[in-house]
């Protein structure tokens, strides 16, 4: 609370009101776009080449009807909550695990594991991409859920790790010692103490590596079909079937719906969120 | 089960990794077996078709020196990290300090919700918006402005165009790391420095700056990481064109790798990839370590 | 229509398909996205009379669809039916054709009697040194839409000549239209609009220049890439050619900013539904543009187009492919996605005036708008881009593509 940068509230001076006139168009600015494609969402398939900004007719509302039944929506949300909620509980239990061997633990190899970990971040997905794909299909899971879930857990590591290991470094380690005498295994340690008190940089990571599992588009387009396809795929296919079907603003619909979602979240756990990086591992 | 606070170091190495091999033995599998197979692929000639490997040892690599087209992507991939990693931070960091300097909660929240919430969507979509947005006919932008540019089309503006979607999209997201940064500098330290008569600007440089190095270092490495690798954008907005002026790296290999059928040459593209992105973060992290420690 | 063609997929079972026994999956790759839902009716249908057999439609978006299909190959786990395009791009059959993984359908030709039915173009086009290694569902035609309410309004007739389209330049472009919207961002209707101008000059040149038979700098080919540069100079393409898709130029055609636009059957429906009101779409050839050319000519021949792997379920997959073609269900096809199929008997369920002037223009004057060399193919794309915007001179950009092959 006793943080952050203390507000003018007292002055009115040049400086408050630039800063408030440049903030306010800057966020019309970016949110133009947005508002452009939800308004042509509810634009009859004439307006969208005809109109101006706003529909002249009525307001189509059907189209975002017509988008989840026609395009089989919910089954897309459905492949993408599961291969998102999925990776991002493997990959933040896999995160604390490591996070306690590499911060919690004299380790001896701490920083060379941990400066492999940031290296995988760095690989670039097309470098594995054919493997990848090779090794599923020996180990049949290509074309199931398993080979966007195991992937996208391993993007949830590094991040996961990093995030945990300012916060991790900080906890008094008598705190493990205590619990220790106490008689808790590691295993109790990490989800019974250091779980609770972790809660709100957790809620950070989660947050950054679902979004992160939810929008991935290259591994989604090629280890799963249809049966599993996810939202960010889905929505290509819908943009091809919209224009050969000529209704273009059923595809905004559509894209409208699938970023939604992950917007109600962040409004509700925007603060949350903040507090999270603030207390984590980005503190150098 | 009880421990001794005093147990060895090699003790706790050996529970270090026990708690590491679930993670490990993952990326063993998924990744670094993969990864190793394409190292290995990158010394053949391979079309993916038959299971005919052919070796050509280094040839693969020695075509990296000669190739016109990769040589216009590495330029332009190089333009596109260079803004979004030089650039953006910089007005990340002037807009974080704007936002978390608003007094009334409410218009805070507004205003990290809208500049965050275009990172929420995917590359794709952005995309695909943005495609719509720079439309000759009947985009947004040029309705806005009653102009008739290219935005797309233009061989000296495409770049521009889409590093602006970049920018657009993951803006607010590095606003937001660095505002957390903002958000851990103790109140009292501006209170102080209001006391001694500081500016903004002497709050900005003298107050804020110091706590925020880690908070700049991991926007920087992100942005050098992921523009780097950017592909989706590149793919669904122009697929390199027009000409090959907005032809990157990652557009390259899936080119090289599927269209073409040169696998091993795509692989070899990707190595290289990957050496100049360690590089460039090693040298970073470097030269900000070491600017530190001179302090 | 549906109950014809249960029938007539019961008789196929009873007449062709092997004796009852081992339960048969087959697994058919595609990248027609649009294409799922009927397939998916088609699919259960065949099911029905062949209860032995289930086919897995495997669907995919065009730009990964390669990778899906050459890591298929690679890793052994092949499909049974895979969708092709019939030349050296991405997901082209030549490179499959080249690596021997493709079983050859001559003798279901042959029992279907296909070479009597198909279009010569189509023929023509898929038969590789005798042997038939595919068969297409459908056939690309690529002609001229026209705003036939905007000419009347303007007094214009249909072009005939490029002076027709040099007229109507001008009385257009008082108004701010141009005659034509042409979108070469992704440079495939570049290379459309090239082996059209080429063609128009002898039909065979461009297969003759593919072969080596004749240079990719021979004056013909350069002559077709500098009309194509003349047009967009004197106005006849609306600007920003390199800026634009062909979602855009459709648009553009659609919101009265042109005339006419050159596309093919699958955008009647499109078309007809985004028109504004009270405009009238019609279709037409493309006209000659040279001196001492007579008649304009159609790029087209084979559009979705399947072939049999060998390592497949080869004579199972056979059977259903007949099954595809087969003309009760390529009625279907034609009735509800409005393509155009590859021979004339279903065809003739179009009532659509623009589908059947498709009909009508298939029929002769169609040249091939394939390329066997993938580097030729990139570098075509690349170099007439670079004409348009005035980058090169069409000789240089015909040097580029030679200098590829």
């Amino acid at each position: 609370m006793a943080s952050g940068i203390p507000g003018t509230r007292r002055r009115f001076g040049p400086w408050t009101v630039l800063k408030h006139v440049i903030l306010g168009s800057a966020s019309v600015a970016f949110a133009a776009p947005f508002l452009w494609v939800i308004i042509t969402s509810f634009k009859s398939p004439q307006e969208y080449y005809t109109g101006g900004f706003f529909p002249e007719g009525a307001w189509h509302f059907d189209n975002y009807l017509k988008a989840i039944t026609h395009f089989d929506l919910l089954h897309f949300y459905r492949n993408s909550a599961l291969m998102s909620v999925s990776a991002v509980a493997i990959g933040l239990v896999l995160s604390m695990m490591c996070a306690y061997a590499l911060f919690r633990l004299r380790f001896r190899f701490r920083n060379v594991m941990f400066i492999s970990l940031v290296v995988l971040m760095m690989l670039p997905p097309q470098l594995t991409l054919i493997s990848q794909f090779l090794l599923f299909d020996r180990i049949h899971i290509l074309y199931t859920p398993l080979a966007l879930i195991l992937p996208y857990a391993l993007g949830v590591l590094p991040l996961g790790v990093f995030i945990l290991r300012g916060f991790y470094k900080e906890l008094p380690i008598d705190l493990d010692h205590a619990a220790r005498m106490d008689g808790a295994t590691d295993m109790q340690i990490i989800f019974l103490v250091l779980l609770p008190l972790s809660l709100p940089v957790l809620a950070t990571a989660c947050i950054l590596t679902f979004i992160q599992s939810w929008n991935e588009f290259l591994l989604a387009s090629i280890f799963v079909n249809r049966t599993w396809s996810t939202l960010p795929v889905a929505i290509a296919t819908i943009n091809t079937v919209a224009i050969s079907d000529g209704n273009q603003p059923m595809k905004f619909a559509a894209v409208v719906l699938s970023f939604l979602p992950l917007l109600i979240v962040f409004l509700f756990m925007q603060r949350y969120f903040i507090r999270g990086l603030a207390s984590g591992g980005l503190k150098g | 089960m009880k421990k001794k606070a005093s147990v060895g170091m090699a003790a706790e190495t050996r529970t270090g990794w026990v708690f590491l091999s679930p993670a490990v033995l993952l990326i063993l599998l998924i990744t670094i077996v993969p990864a190793l197979y394409s190292l290995w692929m990158s010394f053949y000639a391979w079309d993916g078709l038959t299971a005919e490997w052919r070796f050509v040892g280094l040839a693969n690599y020695q075509q990296l020196f000669k190739d016109r087209i990769l040589g216009q992507a590495i330029g332009n991939t190089a333009l596109f990290t260079t803004i979004n990693v030089v650039f953006k931070p910089a007005a990340a960091l002037a807009l974080a300090y704007a936002i978390e300097s608003v007094s009334a909660n409410w218009l805070r929240i507004t205003y990290r919700t809208v500049f965050f919430s275009t990172s929420l969507i995917s590359a794709a979509i952005a995309a695909m918006i943005w495609s719509f947005v720079y439309d000759p006919n009947i985009g947004f932008l040029n309705k806005l402005l009653g102009t008739s540019i290219l935005w797309l089309g233009d061989k000296n503006l495409v770049l521009v165009s889409i590093a602006t979607v970049g920018i657009w999209q993951f803006l607010g997201q590095n606003a937001l790391i660095l505002a957390a940064g903002l958000q851990s500098v103790p109140r009292e330290l501006y209170d102080a420095a209001e006391m001694d008569g500081a500016t903004v600007w002497d709050k900005f440089r003298f107050v804020a700056m110091p706590h925020l190095s880690g908070f700049i270092a991991i926007v920087v490495v992100i942005n050098i990481i992921n523009n780097l690798k950017a592909y989706d954008l590149f793919k669904v907005m122009t697929d390199g064109g027009p000409r090959h002026a907005s032809e990157v790296v990652a557009t390259r290999i899936v080119k090289v790798a599927f269209e073409r059928g040169e696998l091993g040459y795509s692989a070899a593209i990707s190595y290289a990839l990957l050496l100049v992105t360690l590089v460039l973060v090693v040298l970073y992290l470097y030269l900000t370590e070491f600017r530190k420690e001179d302090r | 229509m549906r109950m014809k063609q249960a029938l007539l997929a019961t008789v196929f079972a009873v007449s062709v398909s092997p004796a009852l026994g081992e339960p048969i999956n087959l697994s058919m790759y595609t990248f027609y996205t649009t294409d799922v839902s009927f397939y998916e009716q088609v699919i259960a249908d065949y099911q029905k009379s062949h209860p032995d057999v289930t086919v897995t439609i495997s669907t995919f978006e065009a730009a990964t669809y390669d990778a899906a299909l050459r890591t298929a190959f690679s890793s052994g786990n092949v499909p049974d039916l895979i969708c092709v395009e019939p030349d050296a791009r991405a997901v082209g059959m030549y490179p499959l054709i080249g690596a021997d993984l493709l079983a050859p359908l001559n003798d279901l030709y042959e029992r279907e009697g296909w070479e009597d039915k198909f279009f010569d173009s189509v023929l023509s086009q898929l038969n590789i040194d005798g042997t038939y290694y595919s068969a297409p569902v459908s056939v690309n035609n690529f002609s001229l839409f026209y705003n036939a309410t905007m000419l009347e309004k303007y007094g214009l007739d249909v072009p005939n000549s490029y002076e027709d389209l040099l007229h109507m330049a001008e009385v257009l472009g008082k108004d701010g239209i141009y005659p034509i919207s042409f979108g070469n961002q992704f440079p495939q209707r570049g290379r459309d609009y090239f082996y059209m101008l080429a063609g128009q000059i002898d039909h065979q040149i461009i297969k003759k220049a593919d072969s080596g038979e004749i240079a990719w700098t021979d004056e013909r080919l350069v002559n077709a890439a500098q009309k194509l540069k003349d047009m967009a100079d004197d106005g006849i393409f609306m600007p920003g050619i390199n800026a634009m898709t062909i979602v855009q130029n459709n648009e553009a055609y659609l919101t009265g900013r042109s005339a006419m636009v050159l596309s093919g059957p699958w955008d009647i429906k499109p078309f007809e539904v985004g028109a504004p009101e009270g405009v009238e779409v019609s279709l037409m050839r493309f006209p000659p543009v040279f001196d001492g050319v007579t008649e304009g000519v159609s790029p087209g021949g084979v559009g979705k187009n399947y072939a049999v792997p060998k390592k497949g379920n080869v004579e199972a997959a056979k059977d259903f492919l007949a099954y595809l073609v087969s003309e009760p269900v390529l009625t279907d096809y034609v009735e509800q996605l409005g393509i155009m199929a590859p021979y004339a008997e279903p065809n003739s369920v179009a009532t659509d005036p623009i589908q059947v002037k498709f009909n009508e223009l298939q029929a002769t004057n169609v040249v091939p708008r394939v390329l066997l060399n993938a580097n030729a193919l990139e570098a075509l794309g690349s170099a007439l881009q670079g004409v348009i915007a005035g980058d090169i001179t069409a000789e240089e950009g015909m040097q580029e593509v030679e200098d590829a092959r």
